[in-house]
């Protein structure tokens, strides 16, 4: 069986240690049939810690400045494919299963330009990501209007990608990969207000507090808008880049925020004038309440179904079919 | 004095005394050289003066041209008093031009007097008049119940003193200083003499003279000079100063008291300076204390509403409320970037809608912004209060702004729209003075200190 892998990829204070976590929470208030197991103890340990951060300490996890790999595992609904030929064909059902190499190394890493003291001895993040089929890409876009560093992680990093797919053979223009773009912080006024401006708001019926979201189709569009604010002007090629290294049908944008809108606890009810769940005190950030993940899972899930679909064999079931896995086997 | 001077001279004074407002006298002699005319009325601080006028030598006055010129200097058709006096009697153009002016100005006065100057009976006539309004030497005076002096004008002369009336006052200062009577007329005091003197240090007395209407004449061991600035530009400065002091003030203190202990102790130490100042400052002071913290977004820890620590008490009550305050601990640091400030304007608002004695002040010290009412970078208020509408309602109720803050936020702005101070307490005496608290402007009152001598 072809080894499906997702990485985890931005800019450095992007969230993506908070995003391991969140992930980890979005997972457990789901009802699909999807864990995160880690694959060695420290990474365990690690996932516990920053899960409890979010939720009980109601801290953001510290962004990691060591090198440690953290690795796990996600394993998802049982699905059934066809091995063999012709009369030697035959009906197998295995369980979903995606690595996730969450890389928690500084984002400077994947700098362009070598970030000081590097050495050979520190891992190459390139080689999670060329060991890759999928790459969650984290857009902080505060920190681009702040910042506007983003096209520097995002260039270098996928120039050093092509070049390295060509030299072992690759030839086409396209890096294979399937990516998906996270837009994170959607839980902040500024971002909200420019989806609200350009009429990308929707609600779920079903959710009973009506909170705003973004449809995935419509997140290029987001993406796009909130590009046009950044400090350096650079982030405006992000897009144009996305283009040209990876085929249109292999990319999805999102709208995520690893917190969640804040609910009052009282009114039990979404306020569009006090949705901010985040609460700035004097040691940094702190969460104001229930931690609900928006978009978490989501393109994990997508990510999972491309890969998925790309191993040999049909894939039966959709990686978002919440059905309960060990079910009947569609044929 | 012949009887006939004796005469004019008490028509004269009578007429001069019947002088109200800006009504004039015309006292027109005729003489043998010619017609002399005196115009008479009171300045702005009431003093009688005169000035020359025409003088018309005889010529032909057959002729119409002549006739109507004497008319005119008479006050023509006006209904001005008039005064015709002939000084010499039994020539013939003098009585003439006489009896034609007193056929045209029926209710005219018509005196003869023979070897006396006109001009020099009208000058005694001016200087002997008792006052008709009282004279006051303006400086600081003693508060009676120990606070801060008070600007004020001491009574010297009362009306009706005559030329010659003396009066003694204990005045101090160091330095130089002005000594500036003013004529207590209603409205606006009226400057009348001004003069400055270099005072040693201790109390000397000072001795006035009234020469007369618009003269008094100071003595004492130092020698006094006329200023050469003008009475504006002496009160620049020191007659706001002067219009705020006395009367009631309600000194309301908004206390941001969450943020680093230091800071927080450093914010009460600055209110508890402003308090004594106001509280000494020559007017009669009420506090009012509304700590105000941060909003709890936070389920674990409990909103603490606003709710002030003392209202329209004593200074010295207030001061125990703050030593109370300063004893607790420092409410938990909430939320960083804001504070309760619109809560606390609120409370406010609500507090003295219920009356509020004498002019009100409103001190804010802090460096938070406030919540706003809805969607924003910041956190909602919780109780979705506006402060820019708290302060419309402020302003509307004539609550004058004061604040110390080291913030630049534009709220402060607003906040200490009539005065701003910082926290290292520099200017914390020029923001009392500022807001009317405190007469610690008193080295800007170039007035000396008076009492009335024993």
């Amino acid at each position: 069986m072809t080894q499906q892998k997702i990485s985890v990829w931005g800019a450095p204070g992007s969230g993506k240690t908070t995003f391991l976590a969140a992930l980890n929470i979005a997972m457990i208030r789901s009802n699909l049939d999807w864990t995160v197991v880690a694959k060695n103890q420290d990474s365990a340990d690690r996932l516990a810690a920053m899960t409890n951060d979010l939720t009980r300490e109601r801290f953001f996890p510290k962004p990691t400045t060591d090198v440690n790999a953290l690795d796990y595992v996600l394993l998802g609904p049982r699905r059934t494919r066809r091995k063999g030929w012709f009369f030697r064909r035959t009906t197998v059902t295995e369980q979903t299963r995606v690595e996730l190499s969450l890389v928690d190394v500084p984002g400077s890493v994947f700098a362009s330009t070598p970030f000081p003291g590097a050495t050979d001895e520190l891992p190459d993040p390139l080689d999670d990501l060329i060991a890759s089929n999928g790459v969650l890409f984290l857009f902080d876009p505060i920190r681009e209007s702040a910042l506007g560093d983003s096209f520097d992680y995002f260039h270098g990093v996928l120039s050093r990608l092509a070049q390295r797919s060509i030299a072992s053979g690759v030839s086409s223009a396209w890096l294979p990969h399937r990516l998906a773009v996270c837009i994170t912080k959607f839980d902040d006024v500024r971002v909200l207000e420019v989806a609200e401006r350009r009429g990308l708001i929707t609600t779920d019926p079903d959710d009973p507090y009506r909170m705003p979201k973004v449809d995935s189709a419509d997140a290029e569009e987001l993406f796009a808008a909130l590009c046009e604010t950044s400090a350096s002007g650079n982030s405006e090629m992000l897009l144009s880049g996305i283009r040209r290294f990876f085929r249109p049908e292999h990319v999805r944008f999102f709208a995520t925020s690893t917190i969640g809108f804040h609910v009052d606890p009282v009114r039990n009810a979404y306020d569009p004038d006090d949705f901010q769940n985040v609460v700035p005190v004097e040691e940094g950030h702190r969460i104001r309440g229930p931690v609900r993940p928006i978009n978490v899972l989501e393109p994990i899930l997508w990510l999972a179904d491309q890969l998925t679909a790309d191993s040999p064999g049909r894939v039966k079931r959709s990686a978002t079919d919440p059905r309960p896995s060990g079910g009947r086997p569609a044929l | 004095m012949s009887e006939s001077a004796v005469r004019l001279r008490d028509t004269l004074a009578t007429a001069v005394r019947a002088l109200q407002g800006a009504r004039h006298l015309n006292v027109v002699e005729l003489g043998a050289a010619g017609v002399t005319t005196f115009d008479v009325h009171r300045d702005a601080s009431g003093t009688p003066c005169a000035a020359t006028g025409l003088i018309l030598p005889w010529r032909q006055l057959g002729t119409p041209l002549e006739r109507r010129r004497i008319a005119q200097a008479a006050g023509g058709i006006s209904d001005e008093a008039v005064v015709i006096v002939c000084s010499a009697p039994g020539e013939k153009l003098p009585e003439l031009a006489a009896s034609w002016l007193a056929e045209m100005r029926p209710g005219s006065v018509l005196a003869h007097v023979s070897g006396q100057s006109v001009a020099g009976l009208l000058r005694e006539v001016l200087t002997d008049e008792p006052l008709l309004q009282p004279y006051g030497l303006l400086g600081l005076t003693p508060d009676p119940l120990g606070g801060m002096p008070r600007p004020a004008a001491v009574t010297v002369f009362p009306a009706g003193a005559a030329p010659g009336a003396t009066a003694e006052v204990v005045a101090q200062a160091s330095g130089e200083v002005v000594f500036a009577v003013l004529s207590m007329t209603e409205g606006q005091p009226r400057p009348v003499a001004i003069r400055v003197a270099d005072l040693p240090p201790g109390p000397q007395v000072i001795r006035l003279v009234l020469g007369g209407p618009g003269s008094v004449e100071f003595s004492s061991s130092v020698p006094f000079v006329q200023d050469d600035r003008g009475w504006a530009e002496l009160v620049v400065g020191a007659w706001p100063l002067i219009g705020t002091q006395g009367g009631r003030v309600h000194l309301v203190v908004g206390l941001e008291t969450c943020g680093h202990q230091d800071l927080v102790a450093r914010r009460i130490e600055l209110v508890r300076q402003v308090i004594l100042e106001s509280a000494g400052g020559g007017t009669e002071c009420l506090v009012s204390l509304v700590p105000y913290a941060t909003h709890s977004y936070d389920w674990e820890v409990p909103e603490r509403p606003v709710h002030p620590r003392c209202w329209l008490a004593a200074p010295d009550r207030a001061l125990t409320a703050l030593d109370r305050l300063e004893a607790e601990p420092v409410y938990p640091d909430g939320y960083r970037d804001a504070a309760q400030v619109e809560d606390m304007l609120a409370e406010v608002v609500t507090r003295l809608s219920e009356g509020s004695p004498g002019r009100t002040v409103l001190l804010t010290v802090g460096d938070r912004p406030p919540h706003p009412p809805g969607r924003h970078t910041l956190l909602a208020c919780r109780n979705r209060y506006d402060w820019n509408r708290q302060v419309t309602s402020l302003e509307r109720a004539g609550v004058v702004f004061g604040a110390i803050t080291e913030s630049d936020h534009p709220i402060w702005g607003v906040l200490g729209g009539s005065s701003r101070a910082h926290t290292d307490g520099n200017s914390v005496t020029q923001l009392c003075a500022d807001l009317g608290l405190a007469t610690t402007g008193l080295d800007r009152i170039p007035f000396p200190m008076i009492e009335v001598a024993p």
